[in-house]
Parts: structure tokens; C-alpha cells; sequence
């Protein structure tokens, strides 16, 4: 089985080990993982502010860069939600990209989704010690409908313990653009986001999308408390070193 | 939509200091959404229900003169008076025409957000007339000379002591704050004016075209008072609140009271189909209906159709994360939280409305609540597209975003930049961390730390080790 | 009447949705039902039972009589609702129960709604009494909605300005929700509607003081149904 890896701005600039870990759990389970150089960012930032134009240039390199792929594999639920959800529609009037942007869409996977749905993994061979909770992101749950999957996953590593998360549902503040622009409002968000999971007492807070770790963990970090961010990757892939 | 004195950020920044909104917004909004989950898990296939629903509207909307055609034929034909107001200002010409006609001194008004539109009460006031909000939350910030913050509970901003104070200096004298003394005082006051008013004002949660019926869902009975004892009745509709027939007033009134605050039914769902007939001694002699269009006509035909299919639930409002933290009254206009956000533009203009639509992480919550279905979270991506379009977005973010597309369509010049992303932000960053960042960078470093970016990048990592490893 | 102002408006719709102006348009056949399964293979018996629990949440009694009991339930409720004054609706099962007789039995202040009476004395009188008393047409199983046609010597203001509400209904007139009442509505447009059908369910209520729930706010805070077996 081959893949493509979409590694996503954030990961690839900031959180290049989510890669390298997502790259060896696939390995891991015999998949074959290659990486088009000339991918860059799936325009997300461009399309949720508005610059639809700009965001069809970023869409046009990433659908040419995974021409070739079988599949292709993103470590993030907001990227992947952003080519499945809104690459055809942002091409609506332009019917052969529209056309090459579904054929993305239909390959394109999050992590754990391709765990779970393609490989069928029903054995995580993995131990992480750790009292943990973890993150659902908007974009993941409601745009890609993708809440068991990562829960699943995490439930077979041996050692981990999962608290659930109170009010789950609601937005850590990131919003791309908004955690910037609206930072008032952001930061009232991610403080009750914050509230919530240190009632769960968690050492470790779990995700699958860097942009709400980054948020969650910058806040943390600057209101000096200590509960370390993890991509569901790492966490595999640290545990795999039994 | 008029003039604010606050501008956005003032509003924003207002309620974010405000400590009983504090305390309020997520008790209300708990309240109401563990009722509205609660009765979509006792239906166990509420995604029929909304597609139905969502259905039945759209529907509605796409041949909206011809049901409010026969709307109005009916009307008339059962004896009632039927005024059409392009604009706000036709809405208050109408009703003051009426008012006058009637030589009426005193008005008494259940919930009307519609009336809040177009500012009838003002209008009523500067005549001369009295008028009385019935509705116990719309009475209490009557008394308080504010405006509803929330759709369906108008006065959460309040607290019962302050309540207390409002209803003791009507009363003259001094009531405890237990609500029900508090009202048991509101439940006899305004009794009083229900019996002694001239004209009785009500909105409409529905009309039904094929009866010339103004359906009213309500829990106080005041909607059915404002309706029965005074001799004139005027409602006042937003065009699109209206279905085809009686069949279809079941999934809408089904799913509005499910939707707003959990209830299989409202206490009161009253069908008002004529004035009063000749064997009848009770019922208003002569009954109004004033139809309003203020801009939703402008909705028509374009990407944001959908948004008239709102019933007014407020089930939006109650799962919006930002409407949590800053309440009603910063979004500024009649309508708040996501619906708001999305309508208030459309009804009044992106010069007054600019930073409306940006006020939302996108999270989706609000459509995934709404019962039916409008995608209100991608109708803010579509505003937020339209004010770019229009030039309305700064100049400096234009550029930024110019020069995104032109990095993340180039890959030699994206790959630079992120190879020179590690030292280039280096100046800033202390032990890996970035706590003060320039321009927009400084909204995120305001709130929260930014890692320095890695020193080695992913792709870099790839090139010399990962690429050549597979088994 | 300003039909240009009419025509104007309605065109102006239709050309904001490109198309030319339409008339008469009826709604299609909506092939989703998904309330059955709320009430499919329930019997009837069932359905009541809904009814009174769904009454009993919102602190409703139902007394399941045979109506040779009627005198002595309504003397309960005289009791419970401490009950010195009534009005009551001019209506056929209300006058086949002997309502007067035992309203007058039970020394109770009572009187008919009758239309061709001083309208503002009636108003006044209703305003002032302890309880009125109707007679409904349906009731709602999964709800414990009672269903008013009102009109003529059924006064809309009997089941609305005394603060107690007692409404009696049959057994066999208890249909599972609001689409089988809907649907009645609908099947009686072509006679003419009465000017006001009132769908209520349980007592006025509010929570707009702190969210705090209160009962009685503008309609009646204390309810009671009678409910008529099949005899």
C-alpha cells in the first residue's frame, strides 16, 4: 500500500516530529509512505478570511502536487476537512479543476481515520503510560464527522488512561485567523477550554490538530501550567518503542 | 438597524468585562442546549426531522409571493386587513396610521422581534401613546429601557436582583427577589393593562397561507391576551415567516420549541384565523397584519437564501462559543449570535456591520444545531468573501494573503521560506518560545506563546533521513 | 386597499428570484414521516397513558373517569383548586354532564359564557372568578395538549384569564401528536375556521427571571383535566 504524506504548514514549520511519527506508524504497518516535495499549504488561512481567489491558487498547487498519489494521508483534521469539505465547491465554476479537486477529495484521509478505515487496525501495539484527555476539533468532528476514530485508537494503548473532556464540543478559540484578530474573545475561549481539561486532571492533552494544540498549549505555556500537547501520532509512535 | 454608540470592539470588550453576563451566558446557554439535546435524543432520528424541516422552508422561500399571495387573499377574505412594508419606515407608518385611526392611547405588545426592527415602541412613545411590553422578559427590559439579548430569553443579562429593584420602584413598594412574587407583582400589573389597552401588537412565530392564520408559540399566555381583550390586534410578520399549510405548521412548530429550549410543545400554540365572528363576544373586532420585507427581499436570489429559513430558535445562539463569552448586545443589531451575524449584514449593510461576520472561529456548531440546516458558519466564510471582494478587508491582510497565494503556488519560494522560518523569527523567540510578536502575529503573542519554528522543518527532515526508509 | 403597494411587493420578490411571479403554488407531497415511529404500533390504551404522564411532568392531574363519576371528580377539584367561583363554556357534553347542577350543588359562583350578555360585564366577571372550564375537541397523547375550538358561547377568555383551568375531553378524541391535529385543522379550512384554535399544554409558565421556572405568569398556573372514558 502506498501513500502520500500532506504534512500541512504548521507541522511541517513547527511540529516536524507529528511527521516523522506519522511517517513511522504507517511504516509500521508495512505502508509505504512518499512525500511530493511540491506540496505547500492547503489554503485554509486564505479560504476562512475570505480570499477565495488566493485560496484557489494554494488548492491548485496542493491538487497537482497529489496528482499522482494513491492516497494521501494529513495529520490534520482541519486540512483534510478543508480538500474533502470545500476544495470541489471552491471550483464550482471551473468544472475540470472541480473535477481534479473531488478525485483529491475522495483520496485524501486524516490520520486516524486511515488507521481505522483503511487499515483496519484492531491491535495498537503500543504503551504510553500517561493520564490524558483528548481534544476534539471542530473541523474534524463536525466537518469530517470523525470523533470515535482517535478515541479508538487511544483506547488500545496499553497503560494510557482517557478521561473524557467536559463540553467537548466547544471551540478551543483557535479559528485560524480569528485567535489573532478576535484575540479578546479567543482568549476567553481557550481559558474555558483550559478550565475544562484541568478539571479532568490530565498531564497530557491529545489532539489531531496542531492549529488547537498550538492554541490550547501557547496559552498554557503562558499561563505557566504544565500539561503537555500531543498529537494522537506521537503518542502512537512513542509508545510503539516498547 | 440604526446607529450604536459603541463600535464593535467597544461592544465586545464591554460585555467581556461584564460580570454577570459572566455568570448568565453559560448558564442560560446550558440550560437551553441540554434541553434542545435531550429532545433530539428522545426523537433518536432528529436528522430526518431537520431535513424535513429544512425541506418545508426552502420551499416556503422559493415560491414566497405565491403563498403570500394567497397569505393575504385569505386574510382579507376572513374579514381582516392585510399592509405591506417595503421598508422600515412604511412599518411605522402603517401602525402609527392605525393608531391614530383608532385615536388609541394605549398599545399592549407581546414578543415582536420584528417590532424591534423597525423600533415601533419609539415610535409609539414619541406619540404620545403608552405601551406596555407583556412578554415578562421583554417587560423587564422595557423597564430597563435595553434591548432583548437573547431570542428567546430577552432579559438573561439580568439579574433578579436587579429585577427586584425595577419591579419594587413600579410597585411602590418593596418586593422580595422570589420569583414568584416577582411574578405574581408582573402577573398583576400587567393584567391591568391588558384589560385596559386599546390595540394589542403581537408578532407572528408562523402564518398559514392556506387559512390566513397567524399562528403565536408561547409559554405566558401573554401572546394570547395581547391577541384576544383589546378590539384591534396588528401583527407584524417578517415576510418569511409563513407556511403553505396547517401540515406543515407541525414539523416547524415541532422543532422550534424542541430547538429553543428542549419542549416537546409550547404551553400555548395559538391560531389566530380571523378577527372576532358574529357569534363571538370575545377576539378583537378588527385584526391587521402588517407583512415587513426591511431587506430580506435583498436575500432572495442570492448565496444567502437559506438564512430566511430561520425560525427564530435561537438553538444557534445556545451552542456559539463566541456568543458565550460576549452575549447579546455586543453583536449590536436585533438578531445576535451566529444568525445574527450572518442576517445583520444582509439587512443593513457591511459599512455599519463590518466586523460581524469575522466574530466566529468557524466553529459550526450553529449550523450543526440549526433545525433547519441553514450552513450559517459557511454563510459567514461567504460574507467574509463578499467584504473581500468589495475592497472592505485592510489593506495590509490583502497583501498578506497576496503574497500567501504567491508562496504556497510557487514551491521553491514556499520551500525558502521555510527553511528560513527557524532564523528568520529567530529575533524573537527566547529558549524556542515567541511571546511578543509584530503586527498580526501580535494578536496571538497577546494572549499565548508561539513556538519558535523548528530548526529543522519537516521536508528538510525527509530529504536527508525520511525519505529513504521505507521497508 | 393598496394593491399596487401588494403587486409591487410580490413582484419585487419574484424578480429577486429570477423568475417570473407564481400563483397558487401548493406544497408537494412530503415523502418523509419521521414522527411515525414517535407512535406506530402504540394502541390507544397506550396513548392515554401517554397523555396523563406527559400531563404529570408538568404538574397536571388527569382523573380517567366514567361520567358517572363527573360530580364527584369536579368536587375534587373545587377542593384542591379551593374553588369558589366559575366560568364555563356553553357546550353540548358540558350541559350532557349537568355541569350547572353540580357547580350549583358545590355552591360555586358560576356562570354560562354566553354571548348575548354585556360583553364587558362578562369580561370582568370571567376576569374575577377562580376557574373556567371547557370542553376540548382532541387531546394529544404525546404531548397532553388539549385542543380548543373556540367560538360563540365557547369564549377564547374561559380558558384564559382565571387563574385555575379545568378542561375535560373524551377518551376516544386523544389522537398521538400535532400531526393528527394539524391535519383536522387542515381537513376543516374549506368549512371556515373558528377566529382562535388554542393548542395548550399545562400551566403559563416562564423562565425569564434568572431562568428560574415560575408558573401562572399570564394564563392559568393551575391545570386540571377530566378525562371521559369510552363508555
Amino acid at each position: 500500500m502506498k501513500v502520500s504524506l500532506f504534512i500541512t504548514c504548521l507541522a511541517d514549520v513547527f511540529y516536524p516530529k507529528v511527521g516523522m511519527n506519522v511517517v513511522e506508524v504507517l511504516r509500521s504497518y508495512g505502508v509505504e509512505v512518499d512525500f511530493p516535495q511540491d506540496q505547500t499549504c492547503c489554503g485554509q488561512p486564505a479560504f476562512n478570511s475570505g480570499y477565495h481567489k488566493e485560496a484557489r491558487e494554494s488548492a491548485r498547487q496542493l491538487i497537482k502536487a497529489f496528482a499522482d498519489s494513491p492516497m494521501v494521508v494529513t495529520p490534520s483534521g482541519s486540512c483534510a476537512s478543508m480538500i474533502r469539505h470545500y476544495y470541489p465547491d471552491l471550483f464550482k465554476d471551473e468544472p475540470e479543476w472541480k473535477e481534479k479537486a473531488i478525485e483529491l477529495a475522495d483520496k485524501t484521509y486524516e490520520f486516524s481515520e486511515f488507521l481505522v478505515h483503511v487499515l483496519k487496525v484492531e491491535d495498537i501495539e503500543a504503551k504510553f503510560p500517561a493520564h490524558a484527555t483528548y481534544h476534539h476539533s471542530c473541523h474534524m468532528s463536525r466537518g469530517l464527522g470523525l470523533k470515535g476514530e482517535p478515541i479508538k485508537l487511544l483506547g488500545q494503548v496499553e497503560d494510557l488512561e482517557m478521561e473524557d473532556l467536559p463540553y467537548c464540543n466547544d471551540c478551543c478559540g483557535f479559528g485560524g485567523t480569528f485567535a489573532a484578530k478576535m484575540s479578546d474573545i479567543s482568549e476567553k475561549m481557550v481559558d474555558e477550554k483550559i478550565k475544562n481539561i484541568e478539571s479532568t486532571g490530565a498531564d497530557v492533552l491529545i489532539g489531531s490538530d496542531m492549529g488547537c494544540l498550538m492554541n490550547i498549549g501557547g496559552r498554557l505555556r503562558r499561563l505557566g501550567k504544565e500539561v503537555r500537547m500531543m498529537h494522537v501520532a506521537e503518542v502512537l509512535a512513542e509508545g510503539g518503542q516498547k | 438597524m440604526s446607529a450604536h454608540p459603541l463600535i464593535f470592539n467597544e461592544r465586545v470588550d464591554k460585555a467581556l468585562a461584564d460580570p454577570i453576563l459572566k455568570k448568565a451566558l453559560p448558564l442560560t446557554q446550558d440550560r437551553l442546549r441540554g434541553g434542545r439535546i435531550n429532545a433530539a435524543e428522545q426523537l433518536g432520528n432528529v436528522e430526518e426531522w431537520r431535513e424535513l424541516a429544512s425541506q418545508i422552508r426552502s420551499h416556503t422561500i422559493a415560491n414566497l409571493d405565491s403563498y403570500l399571495e394567497e397569505l393575504v387573499t385569505n386574510v382579507r377574505k376572513n374579514g381582516g386587513h392585510v399592509h405591506f412594508a417595503a421598508t422600515s419606515d412604511d412599518a411605522v407608518e402603517i401602525i402609527t396610521g392605525i393608531v391614530k385611526e383608532k385615536n388609541a392611547k394605549s398599545v399592549v405588545k407581546s414578543k415582536s422581534m420584528v417590532s424591534e426592527e423597525v423600533h415601533i415602541n419609539k415610535h409609539l412613545e414619541d406619540m404620545g401613546i403608552k405601551v406596555v411590553e407583556s412578554d415578562l422578559g421583554e417587560y423587564i427590559i422595557q423597564l430597563a429601557n435595553e434591548t432583548p439579548s437573547h431570542l428567546i430569553a430577552p432579559a438573561i443579562h439580568k439579574t433578579r436582583e436587579q429585577v427586584r429593584e425595577m419591579f419594587s420602584k413600579v410597585a411602590g413598594r418593596q418586593l422580595s427577589d422570589e420569583t414568584t412574587e416577582l411574578t405574581a407583582f408582573a402577573r398583576e400589573k400587567l393584567r391591568q393593562e391588558f384589560l385596559q389597552a386599546d390595540i394589542g401588537i403581537s408578532g407572528c412565530n408562523f402564518a398559514v397561507a392556506e387559512s390566513g392564520s397567524v399562528v403565536l408559540v408561547s409559554n405566558e399566555g401573554n401572546a394570547r391576551l395581547t391577541t384576544t381583550v383589546p378590539k384591534v390586534h396588528i401583527a407584524m410578520m417578517g415576510m418569511e415567516r409563513i407556511v403553505p399549510t396547517w401540515n406543515e405548521l407541525d414539523m416547524v412548530v415541532s422543532m422550534l420549541t424542541r430547538s429553543a429550549t428542549g419542549q416537546k410543545i409550547s404551553v400555548y400554540v395559538t391560531g389566530i384565523n380571523s378577527p372576532r365572528q358574529s357569534e363571538d363576544s370575545d377576539g378583537p373586532e378588527e385584526f391587521h397584519l402588517v407583512i415587513l420585507d426591511n431587506g430580506r427581499s435583498n436575500i432572495l436570489g442570492t448565496a444567502y437564501q437559506e438564512a430566511l429559513n430561520c425560525i427564530r430558535c435561537g438553538a444557534c445562539l445556545n451552542v456559539c462559543p463566541v456568543y458565550r463569552h460576549i452575549g447579546g448586545h455586543a453583536y449590536g443589531g436585533v438578531y445576535s449570535g451566529p444568525i445574527g451575524a450572518v442576517l445583520t449584514p444582509l439587512l443593513g449593510g457591511y459599512e455599519e456591520w463590518l466586523e460581524l461576520p469575522y466574530a466566529s472561529s468557524l466553529c459550526g456548531a450553529c449550523s450543526e444545531a440549526c433545525p433547519v440546516k441553514i450552513p450559517l458558519h459557511d454563510l459567514l466564510i461567504e460574507h467574509r468573501k463578499d467584504e473581500v471582494e468589495m475592497g472592505l478587508t485592510p489593506f495590509s491582510e490583502k497583501m498578506a494573503f497576496k503574497g500567501f497565494s504567491f508562496a504556497t503556488s510557487h514551491p521553491s519560494v514556499y520551500e525558502t521560506a521555510v527553511k528560513l522560518a527557524h532564523s528568520g523569527m529567530g529575533f524573537l523567540a527566547k529558549d524556542g518560545v515567541i511571546s511578543k510578536g509584530p503586527g498580526m502575529l501580535g494578536g496571538w503573542t497577546d494572549v499565548r506563546d508561539l513556538p519558535q519554528p523548528a530548526k529543522q522543518s519537516f521536508r528538510e527532515w525527509w530529504k536527508k533521513e525520511g525519505k529513504g526508509r521505507n521497508q | 386597499m393598496d394593491l399596487k403597494k401588494q403587486e409591487d411587493f410580490l413582484n419585487h420578490i419574484a424578480s429577486k428570484l429570477g423568475r417570473p411571479r407564481k400563483s397558487g403554488v401548493k406544497p408537494p407531497i412530503w415523502e418523509s414521516q419521521p414522527y411515525l415511529h414517535l407512535y406506530e404500533g402504540k394502541s390507544h390504551e397506550e396513548m392515554i397513558e401517554d397523555f396523563i404522564a406527559n400531563l404529570g411532568q408538568l404538574n397536571t392531574k388527569v382523573d380517567r373517569i366514567s361520567r358517572h363519576q363527573f360530580a364527584a371528580s369536579l368536587g375534587n377539584v373545587i377542593q384542591d383548586f379551593e374553588v369558589r367561583s366559575a366560568v364555563y363554556w356553553d357546550d353540548a357534553t358540558l350541559h350532557a354532564l349537568q355541569l350547572s347542577d353540580v357547580l350549583e350543588k358545590n355552591q360555586i359562583d358560576a356562570f354560562r359564557w354566553d354571548p348575548k350578555e354585556n360583553e364587558e360585564e362578562m369580561k370582568q366577571r370571567t376576569a374575577n372568578v377562580d376557574l373556567g372550564i371547557v370542553y376540548a375537541d382532541l387531546g394529544l397523547a404525546e404531548t397532553g395538549t388539549v385542543v380548543l375550538f373556540n367560538g360563540g358561547g365557547r369564549g377564547r377568555l374561559v380558558s384564559l384569564l382565571p387563574p385555575k383551568f379545568l378542561c375535560i375531553l373524551s377518551e376516544r378524541d386523544i389522537v398521538p401528536r400535532l400531526t393528527q391535529a394539524v391535519q383536522k385543522v387542515h381537513d376543516r379550512v374549506s368549512e371556515g375556521l373558528p377566529a382562535c384554535i388554542n393548542f395548550i399544554t399545562g400551566p403559563s409558565r416562564t423562565g425569564d427571571i434568572e431562568m428560574d421556572l415560575a408558573f401562572g405568569v399570564h394564563g392559568p398556573g393551575k391545570v386540571h383535566i377530566i378525562l371521559l372514558r369510552d363508555e
